[in-house]
């Protein structure tokens, strides 16, 4: 499984990912989407291999420029500017990053460990699950993400809408009806994901960093051997985060589990509970290691976590496993509680790559931070125009479809709009993905229970589900009010 | 003063908001519509074609609207207080000339990459968008036009034999 082949594309995957994530403007999901079409002529688990490989060394490559320059490469890497800039500022940024590259190996090592111990008792717990039960996860799976991203979540849910109808282009299998497909047999098969999600992530995050006006912004100038200092770090820091790192990595894990979650909600946790735990919280946003180390280690954590859903379910917990999801679905791999028992050497081949995955990423890490380091100064003007070609390139060689180039110029668009108006192109793409299993679950639950939704409190697991359901939908609104009633008890004593 | 521009920016923002909530509010009517024209149940008692598009349509038209009056409403208060405020001074507008080229010039690359050809497709595309974004740099400019394109035709076509268009260049 593991050949020399093998692990050549998953030293290739690391390094590639690392780039991606280094490249201001692109996160894991992007750089997953846009690297996915060349991984198409390739054998499955070596792709396969790749792809994960990319996930993860993403994942690293937005740490360097969170610490360097302020500037997360996505979401999940937002913890780490809070006091990884700090120690940058302060010639620090080396022992930081050789720390964070050290949390990231040690909760992916935990992880896969974590992985290979949950996934076959997962796998168990979901082939017990029925209709009613997957149509639940795949709801519990998208109000998570609608209920963490904060701000308007009706327009969080106008997005995962916007995904499933998106999903119903095509011929219906049930029916044999077309559906939207306007009389193109171009969209018969549907709207392939990978031009939506190269479109959203990648065009789409290029048009909103020009329209904020990043490409203007001068080059980052920094000197790469005055910010990282000494690279090794000194004993008292190793030993004033050796908790932290595993705190952070079993948090991590366990969030990623969530179906949802994902990692900014486990970095942005695992901050709160370094500076909960620190005996001096004044340090926090000011260039403590421990503020750093612990969203690094759960990002990490959370990435391996979040593979148990992926494959013991088939339910993406982020936009970067929806896209992976996608890559199993192309080649013809349908995760599942089946695909531990019908395609074993496939399931734990990708958990032995990403254990080994994760020991390349360290030594790339230490070994090339400088380099790494100088990617990041590669201005944007530059990078925007050169990743448009790459993405339509991309997405024209999956099946070599001028029209799926169009599409992903028009998600493109539609990327930077949801973006703008704080809508959730993540929330969409999962929805993209998941929109055939959810109608068909609901179908069936239907055709079980004779049209009558009393099935959903009839069945254990169904009623635990509902249950969590229930309390994503309340959880939001409770908090919204107790803030509120904060905010107003709080107003008079401020004033005069 | 500043707070007065801050003002109008912001209510230019919840403007285009409303826009795009309308526009999403069109295109759902249209996907409804078209969802209440297929078959709820088929014939034979089964859920028919339309069952899940119309669930879907219904909770767009609701999302969609809900968040139209919902910006309609914040952009009528702001709008008593750009009123207040006497500066009259307009917010400065971000880089919208250069994305909306960066898409123009993305809809020329569309349209040219069968006839031409991947390879000068992309050169038709890098050289201008560069210009837009990285302006007076002309050699750098010119190497990235070149040799990207070249890089990638030999990474997808020579290397994994992706099956790139060869437009004019094919002969």
């Amino acid at each position: 499984m593991l050949s020399p082949a093998t692990l050549g594309l998953l030293a290739v995957g690391v390094v590639l990912g690392m780039v991606v994530g280094v490249m201001p403007g692109l996160g894991p999901s992007a750089g997953i989407a846009i690297l996915l079409p060349l991984t198409l002529d390739m054998d499955a688990t070596g792709a396969v291999v790749m792809l994960a490989a990319i996930y993860y060394g993403a994942m690293y490559g937005g740490t360097i420029t969170s610490v360097l320059v302020n500037t997360p490469g996505e979401s999940a890497a937002v913890a780490s500017t809070f006091d990884g800039y700090p120690l940058a500022k302060a010639g620090r940024a080396g022992p930081a990053l050789v720390l964070a590259a050290v949390a990231s190996f040690v909760a992916g090592i935990l992880g896969v460990v974590l992985v290979a111990v949950t996934a076959p008792v997962a796998a168990g717990l979901a082939a017990s699950f029925g209709p009613p039960e997957l149509l639940l996860v795949v709801i519990a799976g998208l109000l998570t993400i609608i209920a963490v991203m904060g701000g308007n979540r009706m327009l969080g849910a106008l997005s995962a809408l916007i995904g499933f109808a998106i999903a119903t282009v095509g011929v219906d299998l049930d029916t044999g009806a077309q559906r939207y497909t306007f009389g193109s047999p171009e969209l018969i098969d549907g709207i392939d994901f990978i031009p939506v999600a190269i479109g959203l992530f990648g065009v789409g995050e290029i048009l909103w960093s020009v329209w904020r006006g990043e490409h203007r912004g001068p080059r980052a100038s920094f000197s790469v051997r005055a910010v990282l200092g000494d690279l090794w770090p000194s004993v008292a820091e190793w030993l004033e985060v050796k908790w932290t790192m595993l705190r952070g990595s079993v948090l991590g894990f366990v969030v990623g589990l969530v179906p949802g979650a994902g990692a900014t909600v486990a970095s942005l946790a695992a901050y709160s509970v370094e500076k909960s735990v620190s005996k001096d919280p004044r340090r926090f946003g000011k260039g403590a290691m421990p503020g750093l180390v612990g969203p690094e280690a759960a990002n990490n954590g959370a990435s391996a976590g979040a593979m148990v859903p992926l494959l013991t379910l088939g339910v993406p917990g982020s936009a970067s496993t929806a896209v992976l999801l996608a890559g199993f679905l192309a080649w013809g791999l349908q995760p599942g509680p089946r695909l531990l028992e019908e395609h074993p050497e496939f399931a734990w081949g990708l958990i032995a790559s990403m254990f080994l995955g994760n020991m390349m990423l360290l030594v790339v890490n230490v070994a090339a931070i400088p380099i790494f380091a100088s990617i990041a100064k590669v201005p944007l003007r530059l990078l925007a125009p050169a990743i448009v070609v790459v993405c339509a390139l991309g997405a024209f060689t999956v099946h070599g479809s001028i029209i799926e180039v169009g599409i992903m110029l028009a998600c493109g668009v539609l990327g930077f709009y949801l973006k703008r108006f704080g809508m959730s192109p993540a929330a969409l793409v999962i929805a993209l993905v998941l929109g055939p299993l959810a109608e068909k679950s609901l179908r069936q639950t239907l055709i079980i229970s004779h049209g009558s939704f009393d099935i959903f409190l009839q069945r254990g697991a169904s009623q635990v589900l509902l249950c969590f359901v229930a309390v994503l939908l309340v959880l939001p609104v409770v908090i919204g009010r107790i803030r509120a009633w904060q905010a107003r008890r709080a107003e008079p004593a401020h004033r005069p | 003063m500043r707070e007065g521009i801050e003002e109008r920016e912001a209510e230019r923002e919840i403007r285009w908001e409303a826009v795009f909530l309308g526009v999403l509010l069109a295109a759902g009517a249209v996907y409804t519509g078209m969802a209440f024209g297929m078959e709820w149940r088929t014939p034979d008692g089964r859920i028919g074609a339309g069952f899940f598009p119309r669930l879907v349509g219904v909770g767009i038209l609701g999302c969609s609207a809900v968040g139209l009056a919902r910006a309609a409403v914040r952009l009528l208060r702001r709008r008593s207080r750009a009123r207040a405020d006497p500066s009259g001074q307009t917010p400065p507008r971000p880089y919208l000339a250069a994305m909306v080229a960066l898409v123009g010039l993305q809809v020329v690359l569309v349209a040219t990459l069968l006839p031409l050809g991947a390879v000068l497709a992309s050169m038709l595309f890098l050289v201008p968008a560069l210009a837009v974004l990285n302006p007076g740099r002309h050699v750098t400019n010119l190497t990235l036009s070149v040799a990207l394109p070249v890089g990638m035709y030999l990474l997808l076509q020579v290397g994994l034999n992706a099956g790139l268009p060869a437009g004019v260049l094919g002969g």
